[in-house]
């Protein structure tokens, strides 16, 4: 191991100014993050003309700092206000959100927050050590793999669904349907009902923002006579020894969770969110007390943020050692590389061994430099938490129109999210829950990609299941559907005074 | 109950608000007139997401032509649909010089391939501003399993056994065209390898790394890691002369193929556009162009600066576009 380039790196990222960059970069991002319809990948896109000047490895530093932040920024709007700032926060709302409502908003905001610095860490560990073998592994996954995997997280609609798993298929199927909109990736159109707008399908931002952003708002009206949320001053500072405790009692889940970010990170196919949905519900399988997720369980905090975290090391593997960057942020981010003359590739880590080690070390110090910044901003933050309704639902409705038009710079985007508001609030009055719809939507189109792609290659189906890892998750994809299913008929044999719904998920 | 109303009074007030702002800067436009053009910001429309290779060379150049333009140019990405989301924005606004469209081939090649229903003739060509070759690309093991070291070995092998290559491409983009005209100037038929769709680049360099697939299309600036690491054998250049920074490998034409579309990225105006705008739009692009720093910096991004005015351009476009259809029915795979 060559340990000059890592000290080279290190005195490189800790230079004032680089330094400085790393630190506007994490505010940045968690800003970005925080505010539902910003999303890091934006701020990426704006930051990217200021590195034009800088050298690549004070480029590259900025933006590794507003990756990271973006990513664990999303956990603020997710706690206090149950609207996940960023896609991949999704699954924070469904546990801290109801711990926020069971006046513990302080602990959620304390465990989330370190769990993203740690999953960061672990995940940037992973990068530094573990790269070029699971980059390896992540080239074995051909697009059967990709598909079964991506089959086997949809299965895990029936473990969001509560104790109602016929209206988690029909969230499902809803959220798939939706996803069919639009050309498909043989070029033939879909479900455009003759408008030009509908031909390129309907982006993930404005289902995310209409679903939960402008459904919860429509809700929050509801509830507007009742008083806001009063918090003493103990719950607003955040309660040290029970998050240490708290985050020692979920050692297990974070690991696992980070693991699963990491490797779910370096699948250039996979996605972000399908890493927190499956970090979710292994959480709650492996969890003692089960019934609690979805009412306020610290765990399912710990597994959305560090999967969603740990992702940040893991999505840099293939664009470090393959130079095959997962995603647009990442895309974006090598563009800095590329404007400097230096190409991502196999090479890199030989060519400039002092680049790859500062993304590496700016991982690190940007994780301790997120931890810092957001512990020192939480006791203005958590304030948000006791704004009005009359003063927070406008401001969010505003943020989240010009956020979702920045998207594609049209109109459309914003009736979307209308569209999905009233979409989002008819189907919770009807108690269907909407992770399974977000899943669905989410999913579809990558399973579909993934399933045409291994049938252009070979039109027979028999490969799904001759391939190992491919069985293997088809294998997994059965067994989470059985045991939802003895889950639902013990449950009922228990309980027959009705299913009992939870609202957050 | 009151309170209630009145905060759903407001939420649909500032609602209304929202759109009416967002609407508004696309429609207050008025009719410019030539000599003080342009008297307020010009948008520029990409119709692929942020970060893509098309992205990055127009921003670039824009940052460079906007000071001789005196005013801003602003990218909007619009991307999806094979960029025809933002080509069909550019194509139904207000010919007033202040909406343009950055892109390339895949007009063409959206409509020959039956996606969209109109192409360049729709639009009103301003100028061309660069060129990127295609570098066809075959992985290691293909190559050495094969002995294939040339276009022509390639070729031959194809032609030896049809439906045994698998191709990468996207459907309906320029590289979708470039394989197929390709083949069939070799006198092969386009349709006897087998496409794997991709949706992207990036993906598709996945691919042929993994060897899932035998070959794509790819350009020098996003295949060149490859190339220097020897895990993909570019098979030629598909431009008139050599890449100065790929010495060592010919061009289609110098192995015997007559073959030399290169992907030409240009800005295109709605049909109607006064003349007397494009010419000023033309000619801030001109005189970026003409700067040896950005072309530098363009080709570092592996392309080349190839300024043609717009009728040299309009009239490049219509001979392509022939060529295209004639080519149709062999791309449909």
């Amino acid at each position: 191991m060559d340990y000059s380039s890592i000290m080279q790196a290190f005195s490189a990222v800790l230079t004032p100014s680089t330094f400085m960059l790393l630190a506007i970069g994490v505010f940045t991002g968690i800003l970005a993050g925080c505010i539902p319809g910003l999303t890091y990948t934006m701020a990426i896109m704006l930051a990217f003309p200021f590195t034009f000047g800088m050298d690549p490895i004070s480029g590259i530093t900025l933006m590794v700092g507003i990756y990271i932040g973006g990513l664990s920024g999303g956990l603020i709007a997710s706690i206090l206000l149950g609207i996940p700032g960023t896609p991949s926060s999704v699954t924070t709302t469904f546990d801290g959100f109801p711990m926020t409502r069971n006046g513990e908003p302080g602990r959620a905001l304390g465990i989330g927050i370190l769990s993203s610095s740690v999953g960061t860490i672990v995940g940037a560990i992973a990068l530094f050590a573990l790269g070029p073998a699971i980059a390896g592994i992540a080239l074995k996954f051909g697009p059967w793999e990709i598909f079964s995997l991506v089959l086997f997280a949809l299965t895990l609609i029936a473990g969001l669904s509560g104790q109602a798993l016929s209206k988690g298929l029909v969230a499902g199927c809803i959220g798939l349907l939706i996803a069919t909109i639009g050309y498909d990736p043989t070029g033939r159109l879909r479900f455009d009902f003759g408008m030009p707008d509908l031909s390129g399908g309907i982006s993930i931002l404005p289902v995310l923002i209409g679903l939960f952003a402008i459904s919860q708002l429509f809700k929050n009206i509801e509830e507007i006579r009742q008083q806001t949320l009063t918090l003493n001053k103990e719950q607003v500072r955040i309660p040290l020894k029970q998050v240490f405790k708290d985050m020692y009692v979920e050692r297990w889940n974070t690991l696992r969770s980070s693991g699963v970010g990491v490797f779910i990170g370096a699948l250039p196919a996979a996605g972000a969110e399908t890493a927190t949905f499956i970090s979710y519900d292994q959480a709650k399988k492996f969890a003692k007390d089960k019934e609690k997720y979805g009412k306020g369980h610290p765990g399912g905090v710990v597994a959305s943020e560090t999967s969603n975290s740990a992702l940040a090391g893991g999505a840099f593997i293939p664009s470090i050692t393959l130079g095959i960057p997962g995603d647009v942020a990442q895309a974006v981010m090598f563009g800095v590389l590329i404007l400097h003359g230096i190409t991502p590739g196999p090479g890199l880590f030989q060519n400039q061994p002092v680049l790859v080690n500062s993304i590496f070390v700016s991982l690190m110090i940007g994780s301790i430099i997120m931890l810092v910044l957001q512990t020192l901003l939480l006791p203005i933050l958590i304030r948000i938490a006791l704004i009005p309704n009359t003063i927070l639902i406008p401001s969010i409705l505003v943020i989240s129109c010009v956020g979702t038009y920045a998207l594609n710079n049209r109109m459309f985007d914003v009736w979307c999210i209308l569209v999905f508001g009233l979409l989002g609030y008819a189907l919770d009055k009807m108690k269907v829950p909407l992770g399974p719809v977000i899943l669905g939507f989410i999913l579809g189109p990558k399973a579909e990609d993934e399933l045409i792609e291994a049938l252009q290659m070979n039109p027979s189906f028999a490969e799904f299941f001759t391939r190992p890892i491919s069985l293997l998750f088809l294998i997994l994809a059965a067994g989470s559907i059985a045991y939802a299913l003895y889950q639902q008929s013990r449950a009922k044999k228990k309980d027959r005074s009705g299913p009992e719904f939870n609202q957050f998920i | 109950m009151k309170t209630k109303k009145s905060i759903l009074v407001s939420v649909l007030l500032a609602f209304s608000l929202i759109v009416s702002a967002c609407g508004g800067s696309s429609s207050e436009t008025s009719g410019a007139s030539a000599s003080n053009f342009p008297t307020k910001q010009v948008k520029l429309v990409i119709p692929y997401p942020p970060g893509g290779g098309t992205d990055v060379l127009f921003r670039l150049i824009a940052s460079y032509a906007e000071k001789h333009l005196g005013q801003t140019i602003v990218p909007a990405n619009m991307g999806g649909a094979t960029a025809t989301i933002g080509s069909r924005e550019v194509k139904d606004a207000r010919a007033d010089g202040y909406t343009i469209l950055g892109t390339h081939q895949v007009i063409a090649t959206a409509q020959h391939t039956g996606i969209v229903d109109y192409g360049f003739a729709d639009f009103q060509p301003v100028a061309q501003v660069t060129s990127t070759p295609h570098l066809p690309l075959v992985s290691k093991k293909f190559a050495e399993d094969n002995n294939i070291e040339t276009l022509n070995d390639f070729i031959e092998y194809v032609r030896a056994n049809p439906g045994t290559v698998l191709w990468a491409y996207t459907v309906g983009s320029e590289d979708h065209y470039t394989i197929a005209a390709l083949l069939d100037q070799a006198g092969v038929d386009p349709r006897s390898m087998k496409y794997v769709n991709y949706p992207g680049t990036g993906p598709q360099y996945a691919a042929l790394v993994a060897d899932q697939v035998h070959g794509m299309t790819g350009d020098y600036a996003s295949g060149r890691g490859y190339i220097e690491e020897g895990n993909a054998i570019a098979l030629a250049v598909v431009d008139e002369e050599r890449n100065p920074y790929l010495p060592d490998v010919p061009t289609a034409k110098e192995q015997g193929i007559d073959f030399a579309v290169t992907v030409d990225r240009g800005l295109l105006a709605p049909k109607g556009t006064p003349i007397e705008l494009i010419e000023a739009l033309q000619e801030a692009f001109d005189k970026a162009l003409a700067d040896p720093e950005l072309q530098e910096k363009i080709e570092e991004l592996g392309s080349f600066a190839r300024y043609k005015p717009h009728d040299e351009y309009s009239d490049f476009l219509t001979d392509l576009d022939a060529t295209m259809g004639l080519l149709a029915d062999k791309m449909k795979f």
